[in-house]
């Protein structure tokens, strides 16, 4: 047990977990911001989702072994994905 | 990066720093086009929804409402523990741990046969409660995008099951570790993509 919890793969899935957690009782029908915080749940949520999706793409795929180029582009793909989602969401685009 | 040699010795297993080079892109450099592709072609379909959720905010919370959390939760849990279980497979086979990577590999496919059966028994559900994907702009995307990624998961499996095979025998050649890696890459891409659609489809408000 000692070896796990000294182990990064075991410690970042461990992360995952509880903010996968965390994020299903912000979010959705039951959610604790039901009640008239639907939007800042929103971006708690998807900001969770990206954040988690960053460390499995720099720990679990390695990324962070990676060259610098990759890691650049991995998380300006993330940012700028992120960021057109919640302007959607939010209905600050002109479409 | 082929290694070319006729010299076909037995060749010293790979040590922990195999493929761990300072620098050392993970699997394939080609890998990551088909990895960024798929998931810039989900972003969009991702941005699509969120698009017509504003036209019909109402709708699809009432939709949204339909859909069991708790069966999502589980299939994130599910698909989280399996990309642990390939993260410490390939690490096994940088280490060449021969028994070991197998059976974590099997461990990753176990999860996603489990995330299949969840998601067999939430469609099943759905469509015993009279939905289907044209009752609304809302099951039109759920059933899009799930099915999307459900074919991905059934793919994916296909290749653990290959890599369990593959990786319980020494490496020939140390390119070879390169393709494990980058079947490695795809399952954590199938993670990466369930990661949004959790929080899409169930939890935004």
């Amino acid at each position: 047990m000692t070896n796990l919890l000294r182990d990064r793969l075991f410690l970042v899935w461990l992360l995952l977990i509880a903010v996968t957690l965390l994020s299903a009782m912000i979010g959705g029908a039951h959610g604790f911001a039901a009640a008239g915080h639907g939007a800042a749940a929103t971006f708690a949520v998807l900001g969770i989702a990206f954040a988690k999706v960053w460390l499995v793409m720099s720990n679990f795929m390695d990324v962070r072994g990676a060259p610098r180029a990759l890691k650049i582009v991995c998380a300006v793909w993330l940012l700028a994905v992120l960021a057109i989602l919640l302007a959607v969401y939010a209905q600050l685009l002109p479409l | 990066m082929d290694d070319l040699s006729v010299d076909q010795r037995p060749r010293p297993v790979p040590g922990p720093t195999a493929g761990k080079a300072p620098g050392h892109i993970p699997g394939e450099a080609g890998v990551w086009l088909l990895l960024f592709g798929e998931m810039s072609f989900f972003s969009s379909l991702f941005t699509a929804f969120l698009y017509y959720r504003s036209l019909d905010i109402a709708l699809f919370s009432a939709s949204q409402a339909e859909l069991s959390k708790a069966i999502g939760l589980t299939n994130t849990l599910l698909l989280l523990s399996s990309s642990l279980f390939v993260a410490l497979a390939v690490r096994a086979v940088a280490q060449g741990r021969t028994t070991t990577a197998p059976r974590l590999f099997l461990a990753a496919l176990a999860c996603s046969l489990g995330f299949i059966l969840f998601k067999g028994i939430e469609y099943y559900q759905l469509i015993s409660a009279g939905i289907a994907v044209n009752s609304n702009s809302f099951f039109g995307f759920y059933f899009a995008l799930t099915g999307l990624h459900l074919g991905h998961v059934i793919i994916g499996s296909v290749l653990l099951g290959v890599l369990a095979v593959f990786s319980g025998r020494p490496l020939a050649r140390p390119s070879h570790f390169a393709l494990i890696e980058s079947g490695g890459c795809f399952w954590h891409m199938v993670d990466l993509l369930w990661i949004i659609i959790f929080p899409l489809l169930y939890l935004v408000e």
